[in-house]
This record gives C-alpha cells, sequence and structure tokens, in this order.
C-alpha cells in the first residue's frame, strides 16, 4: 500500500461522488428499456382522463427514480481491506463482492463528456473468471480512480517480482529490480492521429451511410435534376458516370466519419511504461484509461496495412486476458520494436520468421476455388448466357494472390517463443511465448494427410495462434517444444 | 520419457537459435489408449433415439399442418439423412478415439475427415469435470472434461471408474505443479 495517494486512503468506505446519483437513474431507466418508457407513455398519453393528472404522475416517477437512485447511491461504498476490493451495495437485498486485487485483470478509467466538468471518472474493473462479475463504478474523483488503479496495478507486479529473481539465480542474488519511474513511450501528435485515420480502411465510417442506401428512393427526389429511370433508353450512358461519382462520394464520406471517429476515441492517444504495466490513455470528449500488467498479454500483433506501409506506420495489438485488448495504431518503427520487446517480457521473440509453408495451399485454393466457379457458371447460364463464364475470371485472381501469400508466408520457432507473418500487399506478425500456451492441437484435413501436411494450433488464455499448410513433423516439433516449455517453465504465465 | 539435458534446450537469455528438436519428448502415435468398445454403442443408441424423437415430431407437425405436409417431412428426411451420415462417420472415427496421459500432460485424438490431436499440460488445467448422459450410465461410460484458462479437452467414452480415477488424477497433478512453482 506504499504507493497510495497520501491523501486518498482506500482502507476507508468510500463514496461515489453525489454525480453519480444521475448514472444510477440513467441505468435504471436503462434498465427498464427506453421503448417500454416509450411505449407507456404513448399509453399514458392517449387514455389519461386529463393532462393535469399526467402532469402529476410524470414529475413523481421521476422523483421516485431519483430517490431511488440516491438510496443506491447512498448504500454504495468501497474499499480495500487486506488486499481485498470489497463493494457493498443494494438498497433492499444487501450485496456485498470481495475482489482479491491480484484476481483484477484490468483497471480502465472513462471520463465521458458530462464527467468532464465535475472532474470526475468512470471505474470499471475486470477479474478473471466467470464467478465475479466484472463491475463499474460510475462516477469518482479522478485520484480516487487513481488510487485505485494504481492499488491494483501494484498487486498485479508482486508475483512478477518474486519470478524474476528466482530466474537469475546462477550463483549470486540478483536484487529485484528497482520501480522505475513513469516513461511515456509514445503521444500521438495532432497530424499522427489525422494519419491513423486516414490509413485505416473507413469501414466504420461506411457503417455509418450504408443505411443511407435503404432510403435511396427518398434521397433520390432530393437530387435537384431529374435522375433517369431505369427503363430510359440513355440509361447506359448515364451510368457510366453515375456509378463511379456515387462510389467515391461514398467513399469520402466514409473516410470523413471514420476521421471523425479516430479524432473522439485516439486524440492524444499515450502509452506509458508504468512500474506495473502499461497504461493507455486516450480521447477528446470522452477519455479512456486502460491500464495492464505485460504478464498478462498473451499474444502480440503487429500490422501495416497498404497505406500505413506507406508512409511507414504500424499497428501493435496486445492481446490480454479478458476483454479490452490495447490497440496502439500510428507507431512508427521504434515505439512498435519498443511496444514489443516490452511485451516479450526479456525474451527476444522472433524479429524474421525464416520458415515457409507448403506451396500446395496454391493448389488447393485455385481448386476449390474452380469447383465452386463452375457451379455458380452452371447455374448462371440460363438466365446470363454467354455472360455466365466471365465468372471464371476470379481463378487468375485467385491464384496470383494465394501463390504471393503462399510465397511471403513465414512462421518460426525459436526456444521461447513463436512467430507467425501473413503478408500479401501489408503484412500481419503475431508473436507468442511458448509459456502462455494452455493447450495445443495438431490436426490434419484430410487434403493435408494425403500430402503429410499438418495445422499446429498453439492455444493461450486469450485467443490462439494457428501454422497451417507445415509438414507434420515440423507441426509436431512445434507441439511438442511448446508443451515441454508450458510445463518446464517455472515463471507464471499471466 | 526421454531425458532432456541441458545441451538440448538453451537458458540463456538472449540466444535465438534454430531449435534442435531431437532431444524433447515425442507425444508418439503407439501409447494411445483407444475407447471402451461400448462407445460406439452409445453414440448410435444415442443417435437412434434422436432419429426415433425426429420421425415423431415430423410426423406430427405433418398430420396436425394438413395443408403442406411435404415441408415438415422434406425437413425430417433432411435431419434423418444427416443423422445417418454422422453415425457413419462416427462408425468410422471410433477407431481413431483415443487418450493418452504422460507425467504432465493429457491428449485426446479424434476426428475422421479432420483428424486432430488435442493436448493439456496439467499445469494449466483449471478445473476437471465428469458428464454422464442417460445411455452412457447405463453402459457404465462416462465423459471427462478438463478445463484451462485456454481450451477444454472432452474425453468421450470412458469407462465410469477410469474417469474418475483420470479425474483425481489430473486435478492433483495440477495442484502439484502448481504448488512446485
Amino acid at each position: 500500500m506504499t504507493q497510495l495517494d497520501a491523501a486518498v486512503s482506500l482502507h476507508e468506505p468510500q463514496r461515489q461522488s453525489v454525480m453519480a446519483i444521475f448514472f444510477l437513474a440513467l441505468r435504471t431507466v436503462r434498465q427498464v428499456g427506453l421503448v417500454q418508457i416509450a411505449i407507456a407513455l404513448g399509453f399514458l398519453l392517449s387514455r389519461s382522463p386529463s393532462i393535469a393528472l399526467l402532469l402529476v404522475v410524470i414529475p413523481l416517477v421521476g422523483l421516485a427514480l431519483f430517490g431511488v437512485a440516491a438510496l443506491r447511491w447512498w448504500r454504495y461504498t468501497f474499499c480495500i481491506v487486506d488486499d481485498e476490493l470489497h463493494v457493498r451495495r443494494g438498497v433492499v437485498a444487501l450485496q456485498t463482492l470481495s475482489v482479491p486485487l491480484d484476481r483484477v485483470q484490468s483497471v480502465s478509467l472513462e471520463q465521458k463528456l458530462i464527467h468532464r466538468p465535475f472532474g470526475l471518472v468512470q471505474v470499471s474493473l475486470e477479474t478473471a473468471g466467470t464467478d465475479v462479475a466484472e463491475f463499474t463504478i460510475d462516477a469518482v474523483e479522478r485520484r480516487v480512480a487513481d488510487a485505485l488503479q494504481r492499488a491494483a496495478a501494484d498487486h498485479q507486479r508482486k508475483p512478477l517480482a518474486r519470478t524474476d529473481t528466482a530466474q537469475f539465480s546462477n550463483g549470486q542474488e540478483q536484487p529485484p529490480p528497482p520501480a522505475r519511474p513513469d516513461r511515456v513511450i509514445l503521444r500521438h501528435r495532432p497530424r499522427r492521429i489525422a494519419a491513423i485515420a486516414l490509413t485505416q480502411m473507413p469501414l466504420t465510417g461506411f457503417a455509418v451511410v450504408a443505411p443511407l442506401i435503404a432510403v435511396a428512393d427518398d434521397l433520390g427526389d432530393l437530387v435537384p435534376f431529374g435522375l433517369p429511370s431505369l427503363d430510359d433508353s440513355a440509361i447506359g450512358a448515364w451510368l457510366i458516370w453515375a456509378i463511379p461519382l456515387a462510389l467515391l462520394a461514398v467513399v469520402l464520406v466514409s473516410v470523413v466519419l471514420n476521421l471523425v471517429r479516430v479524432i473522439l476515441v485516439d486524440w492524444n492517444l499515450t502509452v506509458t511504461s508504468t512500474a506495473s504495466g502499461l497504461r493507455r490513455d486516450a480521447g477528446l470528449l470522452s477519455t479512456t484509461s486502460i491500464a495492464s500488467s505485460i504478464p498478462r498479454v498473451q499474444r502480440i500483433a503487429t500490422k501495416q496495412g497498404v497505406l500505413e506501409r506507406l508512409i511507414g506506420l504500424h499497428t501493435v495489438v496486445l492481446h490480454t486476458i479478458g476483454a479490452g485488448n490495447f490497440v496502439i495504431p500510428g507507431c512508427d518503427n521504434n515505439q512498435m520494436e519498443e511496444i514489443r520487446s516490452l511485451a516479450l517480457e526479456g525474451s527476444p521473440g522472433i524479429n524474421v520468421p525464416s520458415r515457409t509453408v507448403s506451396k500446395q495451399v496454391v493448389f488447393k485454393e485455385v481448386r476449390n476455388t474452380s469447383i465452386v466457379a463452375t457451379v455458380v457458371v452452371l447455374a448462371l447460364v440460363a438466365p446470363l448466357g454467354w455472360w455466365a463464364p466471365l465468372v471464371f475470371t476470379i481463378i487468375p485472381v485467385v491464384w496470383l494472390t494465394v501463390r504471393r501469400g503462399a510465397r511471403l508466408r513465414r512462421w518460426d520457432l525459436s526456444h521461447d517463443a513463436a512467430a507467425n507473418r501473413h503478408e500479401l500487399l501489408g503484412w500481419s506478425k503475431e508473436d507468442l511465448l511458448l509459456r502462455k500456451v494452455n493447450g495445443t492441437r495438431v490436426s490434419q484435413t484430410l487434403f493435408e494427410r494425403k500430402r503429410g501436411l499438418a495445422t499446429v494450433t498453439l492455444k493461450t488464455a486469450d485467443g490462439s495462434m494457428s501454422i497451417g499448410m507445415i509438414t507434420l513433423i515440423e507441426a509436431q516439433a512445434v507441439r511438442d517444444r511448446a508443451l515441454y516449455t508450458a510445463e518446464t517453465e517455472r515463471r507464471s504465465w499471466m | 520419457m526421454p531425458d532432456i539435458s541441458n545441451e538440448t534446450i538453451s537458458d540463456e537469455p538472449f540466444s535465438n537459435e534454430p531449435v534442435d528438436v531431437t532431444g524433447l519428448p515425442i507425444l508418439d502415435d503407439v501409447s494411445f489408449v483407444p475407447m471402451h468398445p461400448n462407445f460406439l454403442r452409445v453414440s448410435l443408441i444415442e443417435r437412434a433415439i434422436f432419429a426415433v424423437l425426429t420421425i415423431a415430431v415430423g410426423t406430427a407437425v405433418a398430420v396436425l399442418v394438413p395443408s403442406q405436409p411435404w415441408i415438415p417431412l422434406l425437413v425430417m428426411g433432411a435431419v434423418l439423412l444427416l443423422t445417418g451420415l454422422g453415425a457413419v462417420l462416427k462408425t468410422i472415427e471410433v477407431n481413431n478415439i483415443a487418450y493418452q496421459v504422460r507425467e504432465h500432460d493429457v491428449s485426446y485424438r479424434s476426428g475422421v475427415l479432420v483428424k486432430t490431436v488435442e493436448t493439456v499440460p496439467f499445469v494449466r488445467v483449471q478445473h476437471a469435470r465428469i458428464t454422464q448422459g442417460p445411455v452412457q450410465r447405463r453402459f457404465g461410460l462416462a465423459t471427462l472434461e478438463v478445463n484451462s484458462a485456454g481450451p477444454d479437452l472432452n474425453i468421450h467414452g470412458l469407462p465410469a471408474s477410469d474417469a474418475e480415477r483420470l479425474k483425481v488424477l489430473v486435478v492433483e497433478r495440477a495442484g502439484s505443479l502448481v504448488e512446485e512453482s
């Protein structure tokens, strides 16, 4: 408890900020359901004998809502006793929740727009396993939240520090590493944020635009000039211009919407290396802060899309146990390497995987595509006539794509790590420490079995790494090494 | 189990040599224990019961909704066909289903079209559970479920006593290994 802020003592039962009443009321409304409330209101408005009665009833209901919320706020206290977080809540039925701090997976702080003027934050605690529900403290002062985050992080660090010293016990005793001060690994400037948004696939933006297609007819009426109808003879010439223009417009709108989204979500994205792990803060209107200890990282994914590659940016995703992965877009090479080596916990990892996969995958994909294409062509011959065989043009496209993918595909295994790399135009790579492996699987499809090939899957507590189309001997070697490491390694996997 | 000398596994913190796999303990195919012969009977009986229920429901719907009786009959036929196919595949698969317990892990082999070998190390086991359906109980069989934080392993067709013994072994090994480390 040394790191606890002197001004904030979590040992005493704490209450949330009074503002939490508002959030609790909001939560009750959400539990009842907005639709149900709207229906009830509609029913009341249409059936009520007099408006005056409504004017009395509705404020009364609102008052009762806030009254109950205030009671719930009053009864909701939390404190830390003996390395356990205790939460007491409930008006009628009292509920006591105790979570050992070392079970807390991550503590996220979120500052919504409504929190901001009051300097409050929302704290979400996530624990492993399903027996302890994750829970949220709606509104507390920033320093209380920080103290909570630090207390949880403090406890996550303890087992790591112990095993670290055990690992280096070759003769001389290594002193435990001194607590490092917080260090900022990256802080994205607005230009970098814009670059992140523009190099992403604007799919999220498109998702917002897409529903407009459903009301396309009504939108068409808004266009000031006359649109031709489908049975117009001049439609062909018109479509040549209209379709690309419409596509361009949709893409542009999607890009802009995505830009807005990224600015809102990732503004001032900061990744800090703290004594107990990593912290990620970001957001413009509502800010989010996620903290997690390094050993909780199970897999490390790095990737570069086509556009990211042009300007030399990377996205790093640290898959941690439970929800709430660390997604860090817009890293330059050094930042990526720094985060990756932090997450690898001292292992050198595999920088350039060099093993290849069987080229048989090209044959398999082209064969499967040909079969599907033939069926589709046969089905389309009747309605489309001689246009139907055009479907076959997909085959060379698939062939070239899969061939390039298979040629650039790499994987590798070192004494303590495995890596897997895909590349087409952009690339993506996964790193995994073998001691994080929780189980393995070697499988052979009929196709693989005929050719002595196999797929090996290394499963961790958060997702798995799968390497396919390698020889059975290689797959078994990967499996045996992963099992050996997981079974003999003394360092904990989380 | 072959001995692991320090030469094969490098403990140096910063090396990235190509791996020599010759010294590692190998999970071989020979030591797998096949399923109890009653397992096939249990799976086939379970499927037969399912088929009878399907026929009953399909016929009932066809009789109760006489305007278009061919729709429920068609669905019924498709379900029966799939069940039959499943039974045939199970009959072939049964030769492949087997498990193996080593000092440090437990493996399960299964599959017909896609053959798989899954392994969970004892250190990573969170808990184990035995389930027994009504047909399984009639034939004295049980399914052992080994759960880890990542994957779960389901070992089907164990004699009930073996399943109980295996469960105790798995949980005890898991406990002692965690204490050791």
